[in-house]
């Protein structure tokens, strides 16, 4: 690795890709704070736009919007009390309180130090440990494989929804989009119903920017027409120098909460579909058990703030060791992210540091530029977020709209992948509507060709017996695994349970 | 959400069939294969898909007496979606037909129209300013063809 360290360098330290990460985190910043938009969308809408950079620069500012997404989420929710991302929904408990006694910047600078200090924290976990799980995932056969992908999707589909049915169906549907195509073994069209453009398989953009961006955007539309969104405008403004400052006592007060986030954040990002929400809750309730003043958690304790947005921050980097090491994404930003990868002609997973060791090296460096990228865009642009939240949805949502249409058409394929991305679009609005998860369509859909492959490849190498799975361990471990999950999750009910929890506040 | 999910599930128990029996049939040449025909692994996950819709369909019949939520779309808001729709999809069709100069602009101003922006001013900045600034990223930074 360390071999790969000065070209890397050389690659990232360059005018030109220093500034798309800047962008990235800028980009990922403002579309964050901006309510009701996500760093998801942003993913989708930029993915295009990375066509002409190298995969190490194009993929570090992919990585550098998914940070500045879930750094900048926090700013509306610490000054209009609306969370820009399902993940901040606990940072408004402690600070819109902070705001309303008019220590606003101070509980952005919080927000701000937790969740670059998260971030670099699961970084350097991400660094330390994919490649040891990328060495021992490259001795696993294609039984092995199919369980672990079998495992994740029933995972993901167990605890990513209300309903466990309705996750698993998204998932098949997404495992079925994969589908059209030339098949990988007989090279005969499969499922292209006679459309010649469907013989590369159903356009990634079209399904990402269609079932994430727009239906997004229809779904906003329909409820804001006619201009019924309206935002107070937020105020930024100390009554004194003490209330917009952070002492380093403070910040001291802080840190045992940043660490609890920190670590809380990693373990919950590394596994599949439990996502950025969950870290922050779970992270929160950690905190304030701990704490010698619980009574004051939801009443501007700027260790809620601390905590929430330290975990949320820390499974950004950590989401990102399975697809790094076994090329298995667990949720929607890393699903995105690895479409990204084998866009740019990567292959994520343990072969990716044989063959790409260099590329490795230098997404590791882009993400620590990204790192301090987010540092100096949260100290320097906090007044100009604040504004930037102040813009209406009818400016921002039509022109989220337009770069849908654009998006989409720059994949290639013409206005074939922009109606293709319309027809998605509406299949996303459906979805989010009747609550179909979104995480199990997209990562179907993304490991849609391995899981066909690795199944395919297991039967032929079984024979037709099935008594071969006693030879793989492993594999009989991750299906018991599976059927432990659905057990839990979706039969014993603790799932809806955990959700209603993080559906209400805590006071 | 248990009327949502019956309409849901009998709709998705539907096209699972179509895909079972028209779709992966008819739209599937084998070829010479090894191991696995091309058209297995297809037609389990839809037979998976339609499982999991019947499961959500009895699912919705037994708790019926949970349904406290609100069907999740009004007749209103669908109304406003399939307006917006129209929107879209015919200012798309413009894009296709005479580019992005003549389209684009006409999706934003339509967008904004609809929802609630009636200041010709603001609304003539956002419709040109995005294409213009796609226009010359597309051709001067990007090297990208557009509509």
């Amino acid at each position: 690795m360390l071999d790969f360290l000065i070209p890397a360098a050389r690659e990232i330290l360059t005018f030109s890709t220093l500034g798309y990460i800047l962008v990235g985190v800028l980009l990922g910043y403002i579309v964050g704070a901006l309510p009701g938009m996500n760093r998801t969308t942003a993913i989708a809408l930029s993915i295009p736009f990375t066509f002409t950079l190298s995969p190490v620069a194009a993929i570090s500012f992919l990585i550098g919007i998914n940070k500045g997404g879930a750094a900048g989420s926090a700013v509306s929710a610490i000054l209009l009390n609306v969370p820009g991302e399902p993940s901040s929904v606990v940072t408004t408990y402690d600070g819109n309180p902070m705001t309303l006694q008019g220590k606003s910047q101070k509980a952005l600078k919080i927000a701000l130090f937790a969740s670059v200090i998260g971030d670099v924290f699961a970084t350097l976990v991400l660094i330390a440990l994919a490649e040891p799980v990328a060495r021992f995932a490259i001795g696993l056969g294609p039984v092995e494989l199919a369980s672990i992908l079998i495992f994740s999707i029933t995972f993901i589909a167990a605890v990513a929804g209300r309903s466990f049915f309705k996750a698993l169906i998204a998932g098949f549907l997404g495992l079925l989009l994969a589908v059209p195509g030339i098949d990988m073994e007989t090279a005969m069209p499969r499922m292209t119903f006679g459309m010649i453009e469907l013989y590369d398989g159903v356009p990634l953009l079209a399904v990402a920017i269609g079932t994430l961006a727009l239906s997004e955007a229809l779904v906003q539309i329909d409820q804001g027409w006619r201009g019924r969104y309206s935002h107070p405008r937020p105020s930024v403004k100390a009554d004194n120098k003490e209330d917009s400052a952070l002492s380093w006592q403070e910040f001291k007060d802080v840190s045992p909460a940043i660490a609890r986030g920190s670590i809380v954040g990693v373990v919950i990002g590394i596994l599949p579909g439990l996502g950025a929400t969950l870290a922050s809750f779970l992270s929160y309730t950690w905190v304030r058990r701990a704490s010698k003043s619980p009574e004051t958690f939801g009443k501007g304790n700027p260790e809620g703030v601390a905590a929430a947005e330290s975990a949320d921050n820390a499974t950004v980097p950590s989401s990102l060791i399975p697809v790094f090491a076994i090329g298995v994404p667990g949720s929607l930003s890393t699903a995105l992210l690895m479409g990204a990868f084998l866009l740019h002609g990567l292959t994520p997973g343990p072969f990716l540091f044989r063959d790409g060791g260099q590329t490795v090296v230098g997404i590791y460096l882009g993400m620590v530029m990204a790192s301090i990228a987010l540092l100096a865009v949260g100290l320097f642009g906090q007044k100009i977020f604040s504004l930037v939240i102040t813009i209406r949805e009818s400016i921002i949502l039509p022109v989220i709209v337009f770069l849908c249409v654009i998006g989409a058409y720059f994949e290639g394929g013409g206005m074939f992948s922009v109606y293709l991305m319309l027809v998605f679009g509406v299949v996303g609005y459906f979805m989010k509507k009747f609550d179909y998860s979104f995480v199990t369509f997209v990562v179907g859909y993304v490991l849609g060709p391995m899981s066909e492959l690795t199944i395919r490849q297991s039967i032929i190498l079984a024979d037709g017996d099935p008594a071969i799975l006693l030879d793989h361990p492993i594999a009989i471990a991750f299906l018991v695994f599976a059927v432990l999950a659905v057990w839990r999750f979706a039969v014993a009910g603790a799932k809806s349970l955990q959700f209603d929890q993080i559906n209400q506040p805590i006071k | 959400m248990r009327k949502a999910d019956l309409i849901g599930g009998v709709g998705l128990f539907a096209v699972s069939l179509f895909l079972i029996f028209v779709a992966i049939p008819l739209e599937t040449e084998e070829g010479t294969y090894y191991g696995l025909s091309p058209k297995v692994y297809p037609t389990v996950m839809a037979t998976g898909m339609a499982l999991c819709a019947v499961g959500l369909v009895i699912q919705a019949i037994m708790h019926r007496r949970r349904d406290d939520e609100p069907f999740p779309m009004t007749l209103w808001q669908f109304a406003m979606f399939l307006v917006s729709a129209v929107i879209v999809l015919g200012t798309v069709l413009l894009i296709g037909e005479f580019g992005i100069w003549a389209g684009g602009p006409a999706l934003i101003a339509g967008l904004m129209v609809f929802l609630g922006e009636r200041n010709l001013l603001v609304i003539g900045a956002t419709c040109f300013l995005p294409a213009g600034l796609l226009h010359v990223l597309a051709t001067y930074i990007l090297k990208a063809p557009l509509p």
